[in-house]
């Protein structure tokens, strides 16, 4: 299997340096990583590189599914602010 | 009861809930992605420079100069030349969110922040709802995309210098997101001179408190500080990659440009911090804006919204308009102001089941938005950038006779149109015209 990057990558390249096998790199609008190279750092580290690095949590494995992984603000803690005038 | 929801709370979207009000419009939404109003205008503050002075007078005398009247009122400097440039004024970008924000919601606007539309719900040919992140959905008789054309990070990457932590915080709050887009309609990009996608936004914020004290008092003092580079770090062709032409002449190449907002204003798209170090009195300075200032800038144009001269988005829905930089190549607070003006308005009419109001060319706000789409519609004009204040669009204006700074002139010019005062008064209730 393999770790994937979603679109929410802001092209840091801070995972391509960490990754133990060099299965990252920069594509057209985001990074990357190379799905036959990826170990999932197993036998590397206990908790895979690119993962624990990135700013924006945009990497993660795939049988997770990224469309799950798209945390609104709201899931996060910060639900909208609304303001209005009481009259 | 007619509600008006208009997503993105930059200039053209503060500007169109406004209008959407004095239009008569009981319910006025205004969703906002990030954690404050204005977008770029919190790092922005040029007004009334040349072309754009008779533009705010032109949108005063029509009834929809609220806003125009507030950065006058927060102007830390008036009447201000500087390069190519002249009777500027620049409102403080550090009262001038709050100012808003305020004149919203006593004009009884519901301002919604860190709301960031993430679909929407349609019929066959208009849209009834836009939703949320969190799912929340927000129903509406019409809609104004007012999301602006920059980004989101992919699209800094690949046409620009990478994400530059700007002040749009795409990776705080979310990418840039477009209602024409979810609306399934094609957008536009930009190009530059040579063709490439995209501009780059052209000034960048400097902490004041990082800059030699002697400096900033001149500079607070004359309002602008023009101090030269040392020779071998100066840039021409960086100038052709701007979004701003109408500050991409040689002065701006050759000099460090800075104007007094609050902040300290830099006119350049970037400029590498070590160089810009060298630069007498700026030993120690730091980027307050972009924080990758060193590297480049936003990148805008990303995505334009086909639109007519009403700002109705053409192309499958009745109950969309846009305004601002979704509206066409117009770069500038004052040109995002006069078209989400415009759309807010005509997002009322529609929904009461009026004509649209078209502003007549006989007035640079009406002649520019009917030229910018005439040009667009051209391969060599979605090359070029416009407006009021520099290169093609001021020169056309003076041609055309329609620059002026003296407010008699334009008062009748506007009287002359049966317009004046237009966009302040409600509309009348029709009979619906548009099916859903």
């Amino acid at each position: 299997m393999s770790y994937m990057i979603s679109c929410e990558c802001i092209n840091c390249s801070a995972c391509e340096y960490e990754c133990p096998v060099r299965a990252i790199g920069a594509g057209p609008s985001q990074y990357a990583i190379d799905a036959s190279t990826c170990v999932e750092c197993d036998g590397y580290f206990t908790v895979p590189r690119c993962k624990s690095v990135c700013p924006v949590g945009a990497c993660g494995p795939t049988r997770e599914g990224y469309l799950f992984k798209m945390q609104s603000l709201a899931q996060r803690g910060a639900p909208p602010l609304v303001l209005r005038r009481v009259l | 009861m007619s509600r008006i929801v208009v997503v993105g709370g930059g200039w053209a979207g503060c500007a169109a809930a406004l209008a959407a009000r004095q239009a008569g419009a009981e319910d006025v939404v205004l969703l906002e992605r990030t954690d404050s109003l204005l977008g770029t205008g919190q790092v922005g503050g040029i007004m009334r420079n040349n072309g754009r002075y008779t533009a705010a007078e032109e949108m005063i005398a029509l009834g929809g100069g609220r806003l125009f009247e507030v950065c006058d009122a927060h102007s830390t400097h008036r009447n201000l030349a500087f390069p190519g440039h002249r009777h500027a004024s620049i409102y403080n970008v550090l009262e001038i969110e709050r100012a808003v924000k305020n004149c919203l919601l006593d004009a009884g606007v519901e301002i919604w922040l860190q709301a960031r539309v993430a679909g929407l719900t349609r019929s066959a040919n208009s849209i009834s709802a836009v939703s949320l992140e969190n799912a929340a959905s927000i129903e509406g008789d019409a809609f104004v995309d007012t999301t602006g054309s920059f980004g989101a990070q992919g699209f800094c990457t690949e046409y620009g210098n990478g994400c530059v932590m700007c002040i749009m915080r795409c990776p705080t709050f979310g990418p840039r997101t477009s209602l024409t887009a979810l609306a399934g309609i094609a957008e536009k990009q930009g190009q530059k001179a040579d063709g490439s996608i995209g501009a780059m936004s052209g000034a960048c914020e400097l902490a004041k408190d990082s800059m030699d004290p002697e400096v900033v008092r001149r500079l607070e003092e004359q309002g602008l500080l023009v101090i030269p580079l040392p020779a071998a770090m100066v840039n021409e062709e960086k100038l052709g990659t701007k979004c701003c032409q109408q500050y991409a002449t040689a002065d701006y190449a050759q000099n460090v440009v800075l104007l007094d907002t609050g902040r300290v204003k830099l006119m350049t798209t970037h400029l590498p911090l070590e160089q810009l170090r060298q630069v007498p009195g700026l030993e120690n300075v730091r980027y307050g804006d972009p924080y990758a200032g060193t590297v480049g800038n936003s990148m805008r144009y990303a995505a334009l919204s086909p639109r007519d001269d009403r700002m109705q988005v053409q192309g499958g829905v009745c109950n969309l308009f846009c305004g601002g930089e979704k509206a066409g190549l117009l770069v500038g607070h004052t040109e995002a102001m006069v078209t989400g003006t415009l759309a807010g308005h005509n997002a009322v009419r529609h929904a009461r089941g009026g004509e649209l109001l078209t502003l007549p060319d006989t007035l640079a706000v009406g002649d520019a938005i009917r030229h910018v789409r005439l040009r667009m519609a051209t391969p060599e004009g979605m090359r070029e950038k416009y407006t009021f204040s520099g290169a093609g669009y001021f020169q056309r204006m003076q041609v055309l006779g329609l620059y002026t700074t003296d407010h008699a002139v334009i008062a009748q010019r506007v009287a002359a149109t049966g317009l004046a005062g237009v966009l302040a008064q409600p509309v009348a209730r029709e009979a619906c015209a548009c099916p859903t």
